[in-house]
């Protein structure tokens, strides 16, 4: 159970976002000084944006042949993320405790002559799910929003 | 609610570097931060040495209230540093006399004296920087210079942009001339060319001629809300100076561009 929250965890956590810009095929996408992507000759192309920095509300397009970079804002929808980030927490709360009570349990059971591997087995589980779970919880993100999929350049707007 | 909001600022009788003319004597650069701080860059276009009398040069905002460049206030920095051992607290007097300005015998007779429970043998450093403002400046050949001062626009800049979008519940769209706009100010350069013997003006009005609040209607559509901006001013991106301000929860971002707006004579 707790391996299978571990993975859940593991497979939602957020360090950046990606998305598809359309636009002209050759316009340059750059946030502030820094080129992102150029959109290909299908009219797209993929962008990845790291989330700790926050939501970034617009990118700056520059179709080819033009010397004006067209800010376009990025649109999003609301993701409330705080189930996540509690089972983040528990998931580095709850398998400590799991690992070190099997471990325990296993020394008291050693002595007295009881059953060693399942506990030992749990409190080892425990342990190890342990380091995945600090590096999520120290890696991951927690943003309230989910950039959407699909965003336009404004170049047809602005030339 | 969130919200794109747009403000351009124009000069009345602006010109773009391309045309200003060879023979043009002085250049007045005006550039506007993203606060709306404004600071004026003056460019010698000619061969002799250019003299800006700043006590003659003024800045004058939008309430008609004139203020010179030139600032008579000296301002003082002092920076004070005590090294030495203490066992205990206490304070040296002659550090706060340092500290407050208090030099001369004063501040030496009070440099041994500590008050506390504590002996000590700090001594004290201090450094002090005066900050003297000049009222002329003199400007080499196809030199240019800033006026070294710099002056808040009411009504301009991103805080102001982010309280237009934040109290309207409708889409804004204003054009202004210098007669109708809500946010102005005026320049004032007094210039000589012969050494100060005799001086010229040259005035800059600057005024916003544009006022866009774009609301984000349905949650996260932040583009349709920019494109309706677009939409509205076909020439919103070549300003000499304009500001696109996206204001949401997740806080504030801004685009701008700042050329400098640029008058000549």
């Amino acid at each position: 159970m707790v391996f299978l929250l571990g993975v859940f965890v593991l497979s939602s956590c957020h360090t950046t976002q990606t998305f598809t810009v359309h636009g002209t095929p050759g316009t340059v996408i750059s946030k502030g000084q820094q080129q992102l992507a150029v959109i290909d000759q299908s009219g797209q192309s993929t962008i990845t944006l790291k989330t700790a920095d926050g939501y970034a509300h617009f990118l700056n397009a520059q179709a080819p042949g033009s010397n004006i970079p067209v800010p376009f804002a990025l649109d999003y929808k609301n993701h409330s993320r705080s189930a996540e980030a509690g089972l983040c927490v528990a998931l580095m709360v709850i398998p400590p405790i799991v690992g070190m009570a099997g471990l325990i349990a296993a020394a008291v059971n050693h002595k007295h002559g009881g059953d060693t591997k399942t506990p030992a087995l749990i409190g080892c589980a425990g342990l190890v799910l342990w380091v995945p779970a600090i590096f999520v919880f120290v890696k991951s993100d927690f943003p309230d929003f989910d950039y959407l999929d699909d965003q336009s350049t404004n170049n047809d707007l602005i030339q | 609610m969130s919200g794109v909001a747009y403000q351009s600022m124009r000069a009345k009788n602006a010109v773009s570097q391309d045309n200003i003319p060879s023979n043009a004597t002085i250049v007045v650069v005006c550039s506007i931060d993203q606060s709306g701080k404004l600071e004026v860059t003056i460019r010698n276009n000619t061969d002799q040495i250019m003299t800006i009398d700043r006590t003659k040069s003024f800045f004058r905002d939008g309430l008609n209230n004139s203020i010179p460049y030139y600032d008579p206030l000296v301002t003082v920095n002092v920076q004070s540093t005590t090294v030495g051992n203490t066992t205990g607290s206490s304070v040296n007097l002659g550090s706060v006399a340092s500290a407050v300005g208090i030099g001369g015998a004063l501040g030496a007779a009070l440099g041994g004296v500590n008050v506390g429970g504590a002996n000590s043998t700090a001594t004290t450093s201090s450094e002090t920087t005066y900050h003297i403002d000049q009222p002329i400046i003199h400007i080499a050949p196809h030199g240019s210079a800033s006026m070294a001062r710099q002056f808040e626009i009411t009504g301009v800049g991103q805080a102001f942009l982010g309280e237009a979008v934040n109290s309207t519940m409708q889409d804004v769209n204003n054009n202004f001339t210098p007669e109708t706009t809500y946010a102005s100010c005026n320049i004032c350069i007094s210039y000589s060319l012969d050494d100060g013997a005799t001086y010229e003006t040259i005035l800059t009005d600057l005024y916003a001629n544009t006022l866009l609040v774009s609301k984000v209607w349905s949650t996260g559509k932040v583009n349709d809300a920019l494109r309706k901006i677009y939409m509205g001013k076909g020439d919103a991106l070549t300003e000499q100076w304009y500001l696109i301000h996206f204001e949401s929860a997740a806080g504030g971002d801004n685009h701008f561009q700042n050329t400098g707006i640029l008058n000549y004579k």
